[in-house]
């Protein structure tokens, strides 16, 4: 067994495990079983990093652990509610819009109080975007703010971040019967129609906002301008987020076709721990403005070249590339690089692509998989045709003291052509 | 690993009539994914989010997925590790793509025929103490994290650490 690790050995000599049930499993399926059926669908962004307590203390402006403080001894205390701002106020600054290499407007943004944002970063208007330029600031305002409370809601515990602690357990198995609370920031903010003691009843984003009326209680607690403050301070026509936590119950539900039932977690009960008015017009919010605008970083592996982070269609990869390369890569003999490139020409198996910074790369595949999507797969994309002018995103591998324009087959592990979107219903787009 | 008949067939099933299959390849590769991304990204609950968003993320583009071409399992940790690179660029200035690569590449699934699946089994049996058995099945096998399974001995994780390392210090003589 040369030149493999002992951690592959355990791993890979696990015993069948085809029917263990864990937290981690649950929430995985439970994830699966509250979205659309299968199909096309655009993973959700990844959740912020689990800190100690030590570490958010750390971190946190001296401003607010003073005013988490304030605000634990009001608490205790029983008085009145004080006017302690509990997250920090974002702010951003933007330079003149200018058009890039691949014709879209893009701004770079100065970020101060922007949780986790790079404090300059670049953003590119999407191609057929209905942004008023002129309402960048807001949506990148509303951004920040929006990460700043989810930031605070994730470092007071008033959201679930990963599994919760008491779904580990000693034995780490779910059984029925077993309740599970799951607790998160809403992904949309929403107008307000009407709000009681008991019910919130929200409208806006055709997707995200919810249907039905939320379930309030005497423990829900209401935030104004980032203060703590009353229910009747949250008024129909202001645009709010809002904490929700949903408690499943765990019981045996057979299937057609495995074996034995399998645990599904059932919703009980869900409740409104904390309503947040914002401070701009719902829309601002959620993918509707969000998603019109995209960040360009620098791709990985080629730092003169820039990327985004953007949805793909699979046109082209090579798995067994990283398995045939292992050795090499492990001694860092060989890298990956990553790069979006824009055709410019097209011959059989050959593609001609450039990058951001200018550089032309030759592709050369196995097979013309333009062709092959432009004839098999093109219907199931509304009949995109792919061409001269479109993106591609490739990732490839190479020495690590080499940069080539000369990409053949033995280095390509992907291609995936760039593709657009704002909702998640939309039909496929080009880049 | 099972056979690549069976997880074809099993890939299908979930494609045409019957999603919740996809619970028997989440617990057949969720172990070793979790401890892949924790290798990458060096924070457990940060590996476990990621790992739980590959899961989610293959689900939704297992259409694409072409069972001929490879594992599903390296198609699985290839989504990971991209995702476990994403979160390092956004949370650090400067990634050190090469190390990346290696500490990737360590964790990296293999396939093993079960007569060298019972050689490392019984290897793993033998430790002595027999806690050094049991926490290599925790870690390795049942995705629990050191905090949990310092729990569970009412110890700390970084002696958990330290009960791995000479495990695999023992397995090391006994599988070369």
């Amino acid at each position: 067994m040369k030149n493999v690790t002992s951690e592959q050995l355990f791993i890979a000599s696990s015993p069948a495990t085809d029917h263990v049930m864990t937290p981690f499993i649950d929430a995985v399926m439970s994830r699966i079983q509250r979205d659309a059926p299968l199909h096309r669908q655009f993973p959700k962004p990844l959740r912020r990093k689990k800190q100690s307590l030590l570490q958010r203390l750390r971190h946190m402006p001296a401003f607010a652990l003073f005013a988490i403080v304030l605000l634990a001894l009001v608490a205790v205390s029983g008085t009145a509610y004080a006017v302690i701002q509990l997250w920090p106020k974002p702010h951003v600054e933007l330079k003149p819009a200018v058009k890039n290499q691949f014709g879209r407007s893009q701004v770079i943004a100065s970020f101060d109080n922007c949780s986790d944002q790079p404090k300059n970063s670049t953003f590119e208007i999407k191609k057929g975007s209905t942004l008023d330029p002129k309402e960048l600031p807001q949506v990148l305002q509303a951004r920040c703010e929006k990460k700043e409370i989810e930031k605070w809601a994730n470092d007071n515990k008033l959201t679930s971040t990963g599994l919760d602690r008491h779904m580990r357990g000693s034995t780490g198995i779910t059984k029925e019967g077993d309740i599970e609370d799951w607790g998160q920031v809403s992904s949309v903010a929403s107008k307000v129609v009407s709000i009681t003691p008991s019910a919130l009843s929200l409208t806006g984003d055709e997707y995200n906002s919810p249907k039905e009326p939320l379930v309030l209680t005497s423990a829900t607690k209401f935030i104004v301008n980032g203060n703590e403050a009353k229910r009747e301070d949250i008024k129909p026509g202001d645009a709010v987020l809002f904490i929700k936590w949903d408690k499943r119950q765990y019981k045996f539900s057979s299937t057609p076709v495995q074996a034995e039932p399998v645990l599904l977690g059932q919703l009980i009960e869900s409740k409104v721990t904390y309503v947040i008015k914002v401070d701009l017009p719902f829309e601002y919010y959620g993918p509707t403005k969000q998603n019109q605008i995209i960040e360009r970083e620098a791709c990985y592996g080629n730092p003169d070249d820039t990327c985004i982070n953007g949805g793909g269609v699979d046109l082209y990869e090579n798995l067994n590339a990283n398995k045939e390369r292992s050795d090499k890569i492990v001694s860092g003999e060989i890298v990956t690089r990553h790069l979006q490139a824009v055709i410019q020409a097209h011959a059989g198996n050959v593609i001609t692509v450039k990058s951001s910074s200018g550089r032309v790369f030759t592709l050369t595949l196995p097979t013309d998989i333009l062709a092959g999507f432009n004839r098999t797969r093109s219907a199931g994309y509304g009949n995109i045709k792919i061409g001269v002018g479109d993106t591609l995103t490739i990732d490839y591998q190479e020495k690590a003291n080499e940069h080539t324009t000369s990409l053949g087959a033995d280095k390509i592990t992907n291609v995936d052509f760039a593709i657009d979107f704002i909702q998640k219903s939309d039909p496929v787009k080009k880049y | 690993m099972t056979s690549m008949t069976d997880e074809k067939k099993l890939i299908e099933t979930i494609r045409t009539s019957d999603r919740e299959q996809y619970r028997v390849l989440v617990a057949r590769y969720h172990a070793g994914l979790i401890i892949h991304c924790e290798n990458i990204v060096k924070d457990r609950d940060q590996a476990e989010d990621i790992a739980q968003e590959a899961f989610v993320k293959a689900y939704y583009q297992l259409e694409k997925f072409n069972i001929e071409k490879g594992r599903f399992s390296t198609w699985l940790y290839k989504i990971a590790t991209n995702m476990a690179l994403d979160y390092l660029r956004r949370n650090k200035r400067h990634v050190n793509v090469e190390e990346i690569e290696l500490l990737a590449a360590a964790t990296m699934p293999i396939y093993l025929e079960e007569d060298d699946k019972r050689v490392v089994r019984d290897a793993i049996a033998t430790l002595e103490p027999p806690k050094y058995a049991a926490v290599i099945k925790a870690y390795f096998w049942d995705g629990k994290s050191y905090d949990t399974i310092a729990e569970e001995y009412a110890t700390n994780p970084s002696t958990i650490g330290t009960w791995i390392r000479r495990a695999k210090a023992q397995l090391k003589e006994k599988l070369v």
